[in-house]
């Protein structure tokens, strides 16, 4: 046998899984950038959370129906108040009040595409919108 | 040797010869590493009392006989922490139930995270206060201490959340040395983490 022939060997067995592996990726799940840079240390790369310290954004209310809300909870951060006692306490999610609207739309579209309930279509104009409405 | 005569069937006694090296090459590399005894490094010695998230003064008496991982955090830290609380959970998981082995977690913003704060933290992450203690005390104290783990630990004002601390995890035997340093925000350092603890219950 030729060693050309020989060599077709190894070029095929990392040739199939590489087709393989394309072709499970056609599914457009978004740009992870923002999310892993600023959000996955908490809620984690897989969106799980972590038990009853971060919440798991898998199941999120403001995925589905409160999505209107979420750029102003990504925004301004969250203030969870925690009564111990006869004190209160802050467990808070931090503000991302620098994010640019190009971001925010590019997060929030891998949010939705990954574990949203869609429906809303999102653009930067309805971001900049729901922005304006933060309390 | 065949595999320079490349016959039509030789082709697979090469792939299964490359196979075979791979193979060996593996399990010798996994012999070596787990007969040396693992390295003393330093010597723990804290002449502090801390206070954990159920209100006991703990002090290094604690630990003594005792295999312990240490660590520093802070409970409003929003870069590496969370990663580290969850990566320190899977050692929580595997040896929890030991009473050889216990965890300990020092706050390096102490003013903050007070015993009722480190308490519902505690909560929310369900882990028992008997196997890990969350401790908080005097902020130049835990400093101290960080140092004398060799880790490091300061306040920055201009790091996220305020402070910058490592990442890293102390591995301690029950004599009081230190035996091992971990990224605690790499999976697979932690992986390397509970083998070694495992080496240490092991060890006489
Ligand atoms: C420091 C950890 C931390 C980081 C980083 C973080 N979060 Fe959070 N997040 C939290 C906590 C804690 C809560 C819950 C607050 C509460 O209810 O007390 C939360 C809540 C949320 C919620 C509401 C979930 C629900 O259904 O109640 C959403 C949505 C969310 N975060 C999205 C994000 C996004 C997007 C990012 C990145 C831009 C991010 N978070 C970064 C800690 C974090």
């Amino acid at each position: 046998m030729s060693p050309d022939r020989l060599l077709r060997w190894p070029v095929m067995l990392v040739l199939l899984p590489a087709l393989m592996l394309l072709s499970g990726c056609k599914e457009n799940r978004g740009d992870p950038a923002v999310y892993n840079r600023h959000c996955a240390s908490c809620h984690g790369r897989e969106g799980q959370g972590l038990r009853a310290l971060y919440p798991a954004l898998t199941d999120s209310a403001y995925l589905g129906h409160r999505i209107g809300e979420l750029p102003c909870l990504i925004s301004s951060g969250v203030r969870g108040k925690i009564v111990t006692g006869n004190r209160t306490k802050n467990i808070r999610m931090p503000a991302f009040a620098d994010l640019s609207i190009q971001e925010m739309n590019s997060l929030i579209s891998y949010l939705q595409l990954n574990w949203g309930k869609g429906g809303e279509t999102l653009s930067e104009q309805k971001i900049s919108q729901w922005l304006r409405t933060c309390p | 040797m065949l595999i320079f005569n490349l016959e039509k069937d030789s082709k697979v006694q090469i792939w299964a010869g490359l196979l075979m090296v791979v193979l060996t090459m593996i399990s010798l590399g996994c012999d070596q590493s787990s007969r040396e005894p693992l390295p003393v490094i330093g010597t723990i010695d804290i002449p502090y009392t801390f206070t954990d998230q159920q209100n006991r003064q703990i002090g290094q008496e604690l630990f003594q006989g005792k295999i312990y991982v240490a660590d520093f955090f802070f409970t409003s830290c929003p870069t590496i922490c969370p990663i580290m609380k969850s990566q320190m959970l899977r050692i929580y998981e595997k040896f929890k139930d030991n009473d050889q082995f216990l965890l300990l977690s020092h706050s390096i913003d102490p003013e903050h995270d007070t015993v009722e704060v480190l308490n519902d933290f505690a909560a929310r992450l369900a882990i028992e206060a008997d196997s890990w203690h969350l401790v908080t005390g005097v902020k130049e104290e835990i400093y101290d201490t960080a140092f004398r783990y060799g880790l490091a630990a300061m306040e920055d004002k201009n790091a996220p959340g305020g402070f910058i601390h490592s990442g890293s995890f102390t591995l301690v035997d029950r004599q009081g040395k230190i035996r091992g340093y971990y990224k605690g925000t790499e999976e697979e350092a932690v992986d390397r983490l509970i083998k070694d603890i495992g080496r240490l219950i092991d060890e006489p």
